[in-house]
């Protein structure tokens, strides 16, 4: 049982190199900004 | 492999264990808050909390994906291997404890629900909330009591969601705070996390592919190898219809037994004859080569192969 069990683990990690390509070119061009950016405002401590 | 119950087995190994992951837990937090304070004065106790224990819980998930792949590719890891299922639990409870103070600090104070409003945001909080799922699944049937009822087929398969656990949280942080924070270290560093764990999972499963194809042989007697090209007490692992036998050596007598532990689906050829019985080198389970059963008063057995040496060599019947 444990030989196509880890079969499995290796194809899976094969997958996850281009899934997790994926997310880091797509999150990295689709950045935005999510804090005001006035320096002098400080988003967790609002003056 | 007990004749009466007890929820968990406490040994002086495993309360080591758990003392260094704890220790190594708190350190990481009270580094990360006291250099969080200093740096971002700012901050609030509650960013840093929620983010100290969000990549503790990142940085300890990478460690526990990389236990498998680093002892099946060297033995001298597989201590780590040993309880990994309380590193498991503890990045579990380190992940819930980050998804909770995010819930209440940026959904609690609204007029409507929490979980309506996480969801409602469609953000990549949802992300974590379906990785958390996963990992309470997991965390909650972490024990032999689940492995035995679910069977190990199934428990294995379940674990297994690790992978897409995974995938989320990177994809979570990805598109969370590497959002805002756009230092390249920052980027860089969870990379380069990502890079060594599946760098470390594909390479433990391209030495393996490599080991079972020089081992595959046709149907009937194999002649597996020469006697003394297996260490006394040590197995040699070959592939037989697909399935991995480990062939032991006592002294001029050799057994083959399944490389597959009745435990947890552990490989038996990695251990090593203990007091006459082989043992499993992930959690000491024992079976006597002779028979393939456990010594009485246990019941667990793997199945056995026949094997004989002739003329120094190691030959095993498949059937």
């Amino acid at each position: 049982m444990i030989q196509p069990l880890r079969r499995v683990h290796y194809w899976t990690w094969i997958a996850m190199i281009a899934i997790l390509a994926a997310a880091f070119i797509s999150s990295t061009a689709s950045r935005r900004d999510t804090t005001p950016r006035n320096a002098g405002v400080h988003w967790e401590k609002p003056r | 492999m007990s004749v009466h119950y007890q929820a968990v087995y406490w040994n002086p190994d495993k309360k080591r264990y758990d003392a260094v992951l704890a220790g190594g837990v708190l350190l990481y937090l009270a580094l990360f808050i006291g250099v969080g304070a200093t740096v971002h004065p700012n901050a609030t106790i509650e960013t840093l909390l929620i983010r100290g224990l969000g990549t503790a819980a990142l940085l300890l998930l990478h460690i526990i994906l990389s236990i498998g792949p680093l002892a099946r590719l060297d033995a001298r890891f597989l201590p780590l291997l040993y309880n990994r299922r309380h590193a498991g639990v503890t990045m579990f409870l380190l992940a819930l404890a980050h998804g909770t103070f995010s819930l209440v600090q940026f959904h609690a104070f609204g007029n409507v629900s929490p979980l309506v409003s996480l969801f409602g945001s469609g953000s990549f909080q949802v992300l974590g909330f379906g990785a958390l799922v996963i990992l309470f699944l997991m965390a909650a049937t972490s024990h032999d009591f689940w492995l035995k009822n679910l069977s190990p087929a199934i428990w294995k398969r379940l674990h297994m969601l690790v992978y897409a656990a995974y995938a989320l949280i990177l994809l979570h942080v990805c598109f969370g705070a590497l959002q805002s924070e756009r230092s390249p270290l920052l980027l860089g560093t969870l990379m380069l996390g990502a890079a060594i764990v599946t760098a470390l999972h594909v390479a433990a499963g391209a030495k393996e592919h490599r080991t079972d194809a020089k081992n595959r042989e046709a149907d009937g007697f194999v002649d597996v190898c020469r006697l003394d090209e297996i260490a006394d007490c040590r197995a040699k692992v070959v592939v037989l219809n697909g399935e991995r036998v480990a062939v032991f050596r006592q002294g001029n007598t050799v057994s083959a037994l399944s490389n597959v532990c009745a435990h947890q689906n552990g490989p038996l050829g990695e251990g090593k004859i203990i007091d006459g019985c082989v043992t499993c080198p992930w959690h000491g389970y024992q079976y006597l080569p002779e028979t393939g059963k456990a010594p009485a008063p246990f019941t667990e057995r793997v199945p056995k192969y026949p094997a004989q040496v002739r003329d120094g060599r190691v030959l095993i019947c498949v059937r």
